[in-house]
């Protein structure tokens, strides 16, 4: 032993066992921010090797500047790789055709595949001359063609030949338009748009060597070359992971973890510092008789904050494993069971920025959580050590009045320390308040991932100037296919409406049944049943700004319509014009009989690609198939996703607050350890103990519960109104489910956690309760 | 040679109606190397006298004047350092560090002034207390009277001018009571320190050099005889 320090280390070990809880409480805040790190960092991991397979492994894209003055960037910055790259017909709206289908032209260099988006060339090579092209698989399926076939792109300038020389894969991009695409040698691509009077755009890709100072490079390049935003294109989503653009995901995801941390931390702080507290009040003769024998305040405080890093130690390993293993598992969830976009998830990784974060934010939790009880441990007063009676003194006197003496002491014991309710109430109450304010989150979820509403469509059927050519024995047709499981159609007309305040234009929409059966779900007020059945009765779409409103009228066509229902929500965003939904009768009423514009369908489960060919098969060559399935997978995958987190951490908070209940009762028992051996010794039995702690823990619920509620409520309706009734029209009311479930775990754990402290005190000898120091 | 000098101390609980006068202008003052007993009923104010002297609780009136300075001139954090250096305590209920064994909770003063703690003094002060054999043994391991002489040890060691013993014979039984005070007394004689003991017992009290007397807060010196 070589200095008083020492005490701390000895003193620690020896309370091993009784400062279990403490451990517990620093163990947890440990494992938590772990956790959210590691996520946080397994997530960025997996975002970036998914923003280079998405959007390409560039750093920036050079527009508009001469060839030679975009290759000089070489001689001024670490550039790792360019490539040229030129795409023509890219909206697909010029008679640029293969097989009579609209055709996108790519024009770029082999670097394109090699540095840029490695894993796009699925088979074959890159095109050695002007005569070669590649194509993707999309045009391997609708051509079946396969490498070495020859095939001819026409356009306005006349035809060109290449010979297949590979094949690259399909994005969601190309899978929703259906497209067709051609990637031929930059030079030749050139040659051909040149022919067809097209102006060239080219494009240079730069990656630069890995390096923290892309940012600044860029700046300088844009300096000394005087180039504008406009001709220097960031590759916003990889740069912004990596840290080096402001507007980016990965800034608002660790935002998210920030927030996390500090929730973790506050409710760290106080599991610990509780804890702590208790410890300190237990031991108030003993820091009394540290300060007879001549300890300083400040020593106290030293060996009150040593003691706890002690406990710090022993739980960094414990949580740092816990943690890891937490993470594999919820990697393991989203990397096989959610799959989709989460299927790239690293499982079985090791995060050591999330360790070494957890372990640095542990220890400032620790630091901080161990300030209030070493300032409490250092204030006691060395007399508490020669006169036995530290704590309990000026408590007031008990007010017994008709109730029985055990629960009216209860009680007393609540109101008797007005700092003391005041600490646990707010403690009791921020766990509801949490809880209630991030449930809105659940509600935020089901409206903000639109896709996974009932309505969405695997594939979707429409020309490509959204005329009205299909035909309703087309969609009979497609129900007959094996495999598909819902055939729904609408027609479309964007019209101009009479008699209207609140709008010009409106598109019109018309519904079958089973849309309106959807509709269901998204009914603000009124009667979707009316606009079904009785013709001249619509629905509208709640959009923010728009005011109408049930009963309003409009003209069209000669025919008025009458609002009967408001929806929350519509699967189209129908841009600035109000969507107005009708039944088939009432459109048909108004245009006459009328085509579908769009055909969607939804496919049964185990059917894929094969029915998507019959489909094919069935449809006019000119009409675009377009495939959702992989976006949907994506969206239904997110939607799991943010399901996960968002229940995980209500569970999380949930699991604190019963956490942080029980240890507080536990410690406020402790802490009258003493008084309570008094009473057994004056004869107390122990089911009047178990009433007297019962009152007393449901006396701070309560007091919580009604803080909680009273501040929890107007954050609640506030937050719901900012992200909820703003965007869907759905009016805030009393979350009943949310409010029931967080007081229902704050009363009942208020109820169990007086079980075990007195079955503590009940196991103790009367004379070592009262005796013990 | 004067070591403590106490002028008309005196302390008062409570105000108006309800107040308490534990203490009533209460002087007197003893020698360096003086063993005297206070003696007196529960509640006389024998206590409140003993941790005014050790400067653990603050007068209402009056002076406490150890080694020439005024204890209640200092600050709280000069008033800690005094004591830790200049008093020792021990107490009816020995109140060791549980977690610690018979040798560190002696040297345990010393290490909180930052200073080395003196081997062989250390040595010396166990074979004089005889408890050579049980230094690496904890309070729990160790009989009342045992732990008593590891309180009065960790009173010693750092060598203080002073010793306020609150009924060190309290807890213990009359053989081990002797042995306690004529530990006490023989170390004091030794190392020259100055004792100032509570106690109940009349024959302890008897083998006091001097014996003061507190009734209803008033001291009264009795000189040697009780």
């Amino acid at each position: 032993m070589r200095s008083y320090l020492s005490l701390a280390g000895i003193s620690a070990k020896a309370h091993r066992k009784s400062s279990r809880v403490t451990q517990l409480c620093i163990m947890i805040a440990v494992v938590l921010v772990i956790s959210v790190f590691s996520m946080v960092d397994f997530e960025y991991m997996h975002m970036t090797e998914k923003l280079v397979r998405d959007h390409g492994n560039w750093h920036i894209a050079l527009n508009h500047v001469p060839k030679e003055e975009a290759e000089s960037v070489w001689n001024e910055a670490d550039v790792k790789a360019a490539c040229w790259y030129d795409t023509f017909n890219y909206r697909l709206d010029q008679p640029i055709c293969l097989d009579g289908r609209p055709i996108c032209i790519i024009g770029t260099e082999e670097s394109f595949f090699t540095d840029f988006w490695k894993d796009m060339l699925t088979e074959g090579r890159f095109p050695q001359n002007g005569s070669e092209a590649l194509l993707n698989q999309n045009a391997e399926n609708i051509l079946d063609c396969r490498v070495g076939d020859a095939v001819v792109i026409q356009t306005p300038a006349g035809e060109y030949s290449y010979t297949v020389c590979g094949f690259v894969s399909d994005t969601s991009y190309s899978l929703a338009r259906d497209a067709l695409i051609a990637v031929l040698d930059y030079t030749e691509m050139g040659r051909m748009a040149e022919a067809n009077g097209q102006a060239r755009e080219m494009q240079y890709y730069i990656q630069f060597k890995q390096s923290l100072s892309i940012k600044k490079t860029i700046a300088n390049l844009k300096a000394s070359h005087g180039w504008t935003d406009e001709n220097v294109a960031e590759n916003a989503a990889l740069l912004g992971i990596m840290g080096m653009s402001t507007d980016n995901y990965i800034v608002g995801l660790y935002g998210v973890a920030a927030i996390l941390v500090v929730i973790v931390v506050l409710a760290g702080i106080m599991m610990i510092s509780g804890s702590l507290n208790a410890g300190v009040a237990q031991r108030t003769e003993y820091y009394g008789m540290l300060r007879c024998i001549g300890a300083g305040k400040r020593q106290v405080k030293r060996l009150v904050r040593r003691e706890a890093l002690h406990w710090l130690l022993l739980a960094i390993p414990a949580g740092a494993v816990i943690s890891t293993l937490i993470c594999w598992v919820i990697c393991a969830v989203l990397a096989y069971g959610i799959g989709g976009e989460w299927a790239g998830m690293p499982v079985g990784r090791i995060s050591w920025i999330g360790i070494g974060i957890g372990v640095l934010v542990g220890t400032i939790t620790v630091i901080l959580a161990a300030a209030a009880p070493a300032k409490r441990a250092a204030a006691v007063s060395p007399i508490a050590a020669v006169s036995g009676s530290g704590d309990g003194q000026n408590a007031g006197m008990a007010k017994l009045g008709k109730a029985p003496v055990p629960i009216a002491l209860g009680f007393h014991h609540v109101f008797a320390k007005k700092k003391n309710l005041l600490l646990m109430t707010a403690s009791f109450a921020l766990s509801i308040i949490l809880f209630l304010t991030f449930s809105v989150m659940i509600t935020w979820i089901e409206n903000a991932l639109t896709t996974n509403k009932p309505y969405s469509p695997d594939i979707s059927l429409y020309y490509s100037d959204y005329s009205a050519g299909l035909g309703s024995d087309l969609a009979d047709d497609l129900r007959g296919i094996a495999g598909v499981k819902h055939v729904y159609a609408r027609m479309h007309r964007l019209t101009e409406v009479e008699n209207c305040e609140k709008a010009n234009k409106i598109d019109l929409i018309s519904y079958d049944e089973i849309q309106f059966a959807w509709a269901r779900a998204d009914l603000l007020r009124g009667d979707i049943e009316a606009a079904a059945n009785e013709t001249g009765k619509v629905i509208i779409a709640f959009e923010k700004g728009t005011a109408f409103e049930l009963g309003d009228t409009m003209d069209v066509n000669g025919k008025t319509l009458t609002v009967a229902a408001l929806l929350s929500d519509s699967p189209f965003s129908a841009g600035s014009n109000p969507t107005v939904i009708c039944s088939e009768e009432t459109f048909s009423e108004i245009f006459g009989a009328c085509n579908y514009s769009v055909i969607d369908l939804q496919l049964k489960k185990g059917y894929g690609d094969e029915t998507v060919a019959d489909i094919r098969s069935i449809v006019d060559d000119k009409v675009i198939l377009s495939d959702r399935r992989e976006g949907n997978t994506e969206t239904n995958s997110t939607y799991l996703a943010f399901s996960v987190l968002v229940y995980g951490f209500l569970a999380m908070v949930a699991m604190i607050t019963v956490f942080h209940i029980i240890n507080s009762i536990s410690m406020s028992v402790i802490a009258r350890q003493r008084q309570y051996g008094m009473m057994r010794a004056i004869g107390m039995d122990s089911s009047q103990l178990r009433q007297m702690i019962t009152a007393e823990s449901l006396g701070y619920g309560i007091s919580g519960c009604l803080v909680g509620c009273a501040a929890g409520l107007p954050l609640h309706a506030w937050f719901y109104r900012a992200t909820i009734s703003n965007y869907w029209g759905i009016a805030w009311q009393i979350p009943w489910p949310q409010l029931l479930i967080i007081i229902g775990v704050v009363l009942c754990s208020a109820f169990v956690a007086a079980r075990g402290p007195v079955r503590r005190i009940m196991s103790r000898p009367v004379t070592e309760a009262v005796g013990s120091l | 040679m004067q070591l403590l000098e106490v002028n008309h101390l005196s302390k008062t609980y409570g105000s108006g109606d309800a107040a308490v006068h534990a203490l009533k202008s209460a002087s007197f003052t003893l020698q360096k190397g003086e063993f005297a007993a206070v003696v007196g009923e529960s509640g006389s104010g024998k206590s409140t006298l003993l941790n005014l002297i050790g400067g653990l609780d603050t007068p209402t009136a009056g002076s406490v004047i150890i080694d020439g300075k005024d204890i209640f001139s200092l600050n709280d954090k000069e008033l800690t350092v005094f004591r830790r250096r200049n008093i020792g305590f021990i107490f009816q209920s020995f109140h060791l560090i549980p977690e610690l064994n018979a040798e560190q909770n002696i040297m345990f003063p010393v290490l909180l002034d930052s200073r080395r703690p003196d081997e062989k003094y250390l040595d010396e002060l166990l074979h004089v207390l005889g408890l050579e054999e049980r230094r690496s043994h904890l309070p729990s391991q160790l009989s009342g009277g045992q732990q008593q002489r590891v309180a009065i040890g960790r009173a010693l060691f750092s060598r203080p001018a002073l010793i306020l013993a609150d009924e060190p014979t309290g807890n213990l039984d009359s053989e081990n009571s002797r042995e306690v005070i004529r530990l006490l007394k023989e170390t004091s004689q030794k190392y020259s320190q100055t004792v100032l003991m509570i106690t109940h017992n009349r024959a302890i009290a008897q083998s006091a050099e001097r014996v003061l007397r507190v009734s209803d807060g008033v001291l009264t010196d009795l000189g040697r005889c009780i």
